[in-house]
């Protein structure tokens, strides 16, 4: 808590469902508080971004939130039988799915796909699904050396970045 | 990188405007308005051209120093450079009405028409070099880029043309020129052309293969712009077989295909640019965000 204001109450003001005495606590303290003003402002960005992301992949993949649950629990379900009982960890699919996105945009999906391929190929890991938070590093080089040629230094600098656990 | 700031809309306002403007000069010359209308045609010439190839050169070079890390890559921008460069000194193959010389539109002077195509055999050939050596990159990947049986048919039928293109090369304008070399110059840059085309088709399918992203998309406009050149050449020379007494005319409508060419690199390089400026965009939002993100975590650990 800072300045009086909890985590939660940022989370519920910036959605909009604060109740409307703490709301004007908080608007009133913004006024002249910097440092909770220029938090507000970045948290604000960040959510806004968020929803944009989020927007931009339902448009790509119009399902239902049904489809979208099923689908999303057969494959994990395929990837659990296939692999055993190790599933890739929530994290590296997170960042994988990140990583997949990011690619798309410059080099189109296959590519993505493919390169995500070859770079987990080269690491240790040797397969996607064998992929971890111990051999991400290495992973990540392998990736980040590939979108050198595709995309070009600064590219190259994104996938990194994004790719960060 | 200053050069994303060059974005493909520029590129696309230059070439409407180079295009409307040579559109109404011509109507100028046509309309009696003879001085007028050379002066401005040829001024059109120079300043548009040598205004696109400054634009690529800067984004060549720009792109060039993206892949400083990538040998290949780096040779194939750095030899788009070379070829965007070499290509600056092309407008000033005639005479020119800015510096009050006699312009004739339909006639190139002899020494000028050598230097033109002294300075297109390299051009054309850093050109080549560029588009094989970014495939060859993409190819090095192994990222699943490979060529189809219909492109080994392209390049059959691309040779098959060349080849014919060979047995009517007294259709070129430079074929009965004054200085031997000339000719030879122009034929070697026009075969040269075939090869451009078919080095762009690989790139054609490179860009298939990725289907969507802004890569392909710089890949097309590679094919486009390289095809473009090879349609002119071949159009040019059917029209003056076809309509041999109409070569003024054929000039006057050929000119603004010429014209556009250099455009049409610059706009290929630009959406390459794009895609730079794009990704750095994107790398800046991260960097936000993971500011945002710790800031929040430093309010969480308060709590």
């Amino acid at each position: 808590m800072q300045h009086g204001i909890t985590p939660e109450s940022w989370e519920n003001y910036l959605e909009g469902t604060l109740v409307p005495d703490e709301r004007d606590h908080i608007e009133a303290h913004l006024i002249g508080c910097v440092s909770c003003w220029e938090f507000h402002e970045r948290l604000a960005n960040l959510t806004e971004r968020l929803q944009a992301d989020g927007r931009m992949m339902s448009h790509r993949y119009p399902l239902s939130n049904e489809a979208l649950q099923a689908g999303l629990r057969a494959t994990y379900a395929r990837i659990c039988a296939r692999n055993g009982s190790a599933a890739v960890p929530t994290s590296v699919q997170q960042r994988l799915h990140e990583l997949e996105a990011v690619m798309t945009i410059f080099c189109g999906e296959q590519t993505a796909v493919n390169a995500l391929q070859a770079a987990a190929k080269n690491s240790p890991a040797k397969r996607l699904l064998h992929l971890s938070p111990e051999n991400w590093e290495s992973f990540l080089n392998r990736l980040t050396a590939l979108a050198h040629v595709l995309c070009g230094n600064t590219g190259a600098q994104l996938v990194f970045e994004s790719g960060r656990l | 990188m200053w050069v994303t700031r060059i974005t493909p809309r520029i590129i696309w306002f230059g070439l409407g405007l180079q295009i409307s403007l040579r559109f109404v000069a011509l109507i100028l010359l046509y309309n009696g308005q003879s001085s007028v209308g050379v002066m401005s045609l040829d001024v059109l010439r120079v300043v548009g051209s040598f205004i696109a190839y400054a634009l690529a050169f800067f984004i060549c070079w720009g792109v060039a120093n993206e892949y400083r890390e990538t040998k290949w890559m780096r040779w194939a921008w750095l030899a788009l450079t070379m070829n965007a460069g070499l290509s600056l000194l092309r407008p000033f193959s005639r005479p020119m009405a800015l510096l009050g010389q006699s312009v004739d539109l339909y006639e190139t002077p002899p020494h000028y028409a050598l230097y033109l195509h002294l300075v297109m055999v390299p051009a054309n050939f850093c050109l080549l070099l560029g588009l094989v050596a970014i495939w060859w990159a993409y190819h090095e990947t192994g990222l699943g880029f490979k060529l189809r049986r219909r492109d080994g048919a392209a390049a059959i039928v691309l040779l098959g043309l060349m080849v014919l293109f060979y047995l009517f090369r007294d259709l070129l304008t430079e074929a009965q020129a004054v200085y031997r070399l000339t000719s030879i110059l122009q034929l070697i840059s026009q075969l040269q052309m075939f090869l451009i085309a078919a080095a762009s088709l690989l790139l054609y399918r490179v860009s298939v293969q990725m289907g969507s992203g802004k890569l392909a998309m710089v890949l097309r406009w590679m094919t486009i712009y390289a095809l473009f050149r090879l349609a002119m050449v071949l159009a040019v020379s059917l029209a003056r077989f076809s309509f041999p007494n109409q070569f003024h005319w054929i000039t006057d409508v050929a000119e603004f295909g010429w014209q556009t060419a250099p455009w049409l690199f610059a706009l290929a390089v630009a959406y390459r640019a794009e895609l730079t400026a794009m990704a750095a965009q994107r790398l800046a939002h991260i960097r936000k965000d993971a500011s945002a993100l710790s800031a929040w975590s430093i309010a969480q650990s308060g709590k």
